[in-house]
């Protein structure tokens, strides 16, 4: 098929390209940049050899810190050894069953035997290995490889492996989010292509890139921040084309009243931008009172033949002058450029018609809620999220008084892991209450100003008086 | 009005969502001069409901009031008639995290049933994604399809009338993901292999607590020794951990490593 090519090209490691490394259950989100080191748990590699090759591929670490792509073969596990035991009560666990010393696996290690091999070794001179049930020289076998494979595997990021990653490696930084929450509030919200959705979330800008890899680019996502600027850098990670950033815009929360009172200035000047102006006049005239002892303006100086000396001091002024303009003019446009993001933003929030609000902050999230559902179309989803019940319970119950939304829902949901082998499935462990509590519902339409509703509460039932009486 | 995009106002041949209480919603096919009953009385489409906004309060004939809201896949999931027991959301939430379903991908699922994790998939997989979907009892097939046309997402589904075990899913080499929740999912793991692009990924669902913890065991070596008819290379045994999630169900998760190798684990 002719689409085979591009489709390869698609799966293939570029470098510059944002990947996730993996090893058992650990992940590291890293850019492939030429000649860099990198640390991944405790070993220092180099990603040259990764670009080309397939998503996916696991590699295996040469001493030096190369990679080379692993040969599936020597992938395969030592044939089982027919002779087993039936149970363990001749087993003594006395710690002297290994003949290999620390210092003999060190020595191997340093032969550039292969994880494989060293496992192998360690199987040969094992005193009770043959005297294991099958299944505990599986086990023994599976667990040596985790020591001793020097393996890791290079992955294309997505949201599920970066939340992975975030909750394994730094939850303190999406708090606590567990990555099984985040599926759910991605789906409560029906965060889908082509709307527009709200988010206010202080989680390194890892549910603010779930989002977007979710509206796959098509749709609006307008980030509320909170302080000085955006935190984003969970998004990078993701590896997004330039397009989807053009869908992102940010608008700072302390604007909002601003926005909503529709005194919103875009168009000032920014204050400092004036004092700068006026310093670099300032300079200037300094500068030019400078030249004048030295008799006419720089120009002219040029054109006569003076000195060399004052030829090189007046070429220096003009090139820190340059660079002083220069550096005014590019902080002119920057300026220009935020008060036009600004404008983008509030343009965005002003129609009152967002689609979606998802909330994941270490903020109490009462008062941000009852701000952003303001912003909300009628009959839209919106998601609360955070690390412990009670700033929830509050929201609950203050909506619950103010109304505009129903179907009102605080949940947890636990996540159990089960081990899957023929005869030997069982759940692993339990994780509760680790994972935070959401809040959703829906928009609905405003209560109109109360004494015109006739019908609050549903009518009571017709008394049958007329059969009765008479 | 349409299952993968908003819009404002409720029009004729919509399908709308009335949200009676607290877990009462039902759903309500709107046309010109029809009635809905329900307790609180009686809803006239043509002069409550078309034109009307949706999150609009509607007050019905014997004085109560309803909410009307637009359908989503969730609102979906907890009104619609059911054929066969459905997955709900949490579950639904979990699966479509864990097979990095996102706009563009491209599923095969089977069996298709009452449709309920089908609307969630078209939701996520909208506007430029396809969904392939297999149900082998005619008449839930049918009514799937008709189901899929009325919330105007047929464009991005295809349902097909036939035994995964047997036929497959109707493609071959498309799919970015594929999901299989069948009395004997191990039948069907050829098939899916066949379906999955080179470097797709698998997700083998099963319903059911205690009678399924054999399914994810029986799957996974059935998915070992399919596997190994398939290619040259040889299974990795020890890269075979699939991991389940969920508190109604048991998954098993693969992801078929585009060497040919073997089936990893998910993620």
């Amino acid at each position: 098929m002719a689409d085979n090519g591009d489709d390869e090209d698609h799966y293939r490691i570029k470098e510059g390209d944002y990947v996730v490394l993996k090893r058992g259950e650990i992940y590291k989100s890293v850019q492939i940049l030429p000649k860099k080191k990198v640390i991944f748990e405790k070993q220092w590699i180099f990603l040259d050899n990764v670009v080309g090759c397939l998503y996916g591929n696991t590699f295996e670490i040469r001493s030096g810190g190369g990679l080379q792509l692993q040969n599936t073969k020597t992938t395969e596990s030592p044939p089982d050894s027919k002779v087993a035991g039936t149970d363990n009560r001749n087993i003594i666990d006395d710690g002297k069953s290994q003949k290999l010393t620390k210092d003999d696996i060190e020595k191997l290690k340093d032969q550039g035997l292969k994880g494989q091999e060293i496992v192998q070794q360690l199987i040969e001179n094992s005193a009770t290995f043959s005297n294991k049930t099958e299944y505990a020289q599986d086990k023994y076998i599976k667990k040596k490889k985790k020591k001793y494979e020097n393996t890791v595997t290079v992955l294309r990021p997505t949201c599920r492996i970066l939340a992975m990653m975030y909750h394994g490696r730094e939850p303190g930084k999406i708090c606590h989010l567990r990555y099984d929450t985040l599926a759910q509030m991605l789906t409560l919200a029906n965060i889908h292509a082509n709307s527009k959705v709200l988010v206010f979330e202080t989680c390194a800008g890892l549910v603010l890139g779930s989002i977007m890899e979710r509206m796959g680019g098509h749709g609006t996502v307008v980030q509320m921040f909170p302080g000085g600027g955006p935190v984003r850098a969970g998004v990078e990670s993701f590896g997004f084309p330039a397009r989807f950033h053009e869908t992102l815009h940010e608008f700072p929360i302390c604007h909002l009243n601003a926005l909503e009172a529709g005194t919103l200035d875009t168009f000032a000047k920014d204050p400092d931008a004036g004092e700068k102006e006026s310093n670099m006049t300032a300079e200037e005239e300094e500068v030019l009172p400078g030249a004048d002892p030295q008799g006419d303006s720089p120009e002219e100086q040029r054109m006569e033949t003076v000195s060399a000396d004052d030829k090189v001091q007046d070429q220096k002024k003009r090139e820190e002058e340059k660079r002083r303009e220069a550096k005014a003019q590019e902080k002119k446009v920057k300026q220009e450029e935020k008060q036009r993001k600004l404008a983008a933003a509030a343009a965005r929030l002003d129609g009152r018609n967002a689609d979606g609000l998802v909330i994941a902050s270490r903020f109490h999230p009462c008062p941000v809620l009852l701000r952003l559902l303001r912003f909300l179309s009628p009959s839209r989803p919106f998601v609360v999220y955070s690390q412990y019940l009670e700033p929830l319970i509050e929201c609950y119950t203050k909506l619950k008084e103010q109304g505009g939304a129903v179907s009102l829902k605080l949940t947890d949901t636990w996540l159990r892991h089960y081990q899957v082998l023929p005869n030997r499935t069982h759940p692993r462990l339990l994780m509760s209450g680790g994972g935070g509590y959401l809040l959703s519902g829906t928009t609905v339409a405003p209560e109109p100003p109360a004494g015109s509703t006739p019908g609050e509460e549903p009518a009571p039932k017709r008394q049958k008086l007329k059969a009765t009486e008479g | 009005m349409s299952f993968v995009e908003y819009s404002e106002v409720i029009q004729d041949s919509d399908v709308a969502i009335i949200y009676l209480g607290h877990n009462s919603v039902m759903p309500v096919k709107v046309q010109h001069g029809a009635q809905t009953q329900t307790r609180y009385g009686v809803i006239r489409h043509s002069s409550d409901l078309i034109g009307q906004r949706y999150g609009s309060k509607v007050t019905c004939s014997k004085g109560g009031w309803v909410y009307v809201l637009h359908p989503t896949p969730e609102l979906w999931t907890v009104s619609l008639p059911h054929r066969t027991q459905i997955l709900y959301t949490t579950d639904i939430a979990t699966i479509t995290m864990m097979l990095d379903l996102k706009p563009g991908s491209v599923v095969c699922e089977s069996g298709t049933g009452s449709g309920s994790l089908s609307h969630a998939i078209l939701r996520t997989i909208a506007p430029t994604g396809h969904l392939h979907t297999v149900e082998f009892h005619q008449q839930r097939a049918e009514k799937a399809a008709e189901e899929f046309r009325e919330h105007r997402v047929s464009h991005l589904v295809t349902v097909r009338n036939q035994d995964v075990c047997k036929d497959g899913f109707g493609v071959m080499g498309a799919a970015d993901a594929v999901f299989l929740d069948i009395p004997s999912p191990w039948e069907a793991v050829g098939h899916a292999k066949a379906a999955l692009k080179k470097h797709g990924k698998e997700h083998v669902h099963t319903e059911g607590v205690i009678p399924t913890v054999l399914k994810p065991t029986r799957t996974s070596t059935t998915v070992n020794t399919s596997w190994r008819f398939f290619s040259k290379a040889h299974r990795n045994a020890s890269s075979l951990l699939p991991k389940i999630v969920s508190l109604s169900c048991c998954a098993l998760f693969g992801m078929w490593n585009q060497s040919g190798s073997g089936l990893v684990t998910g993620g």
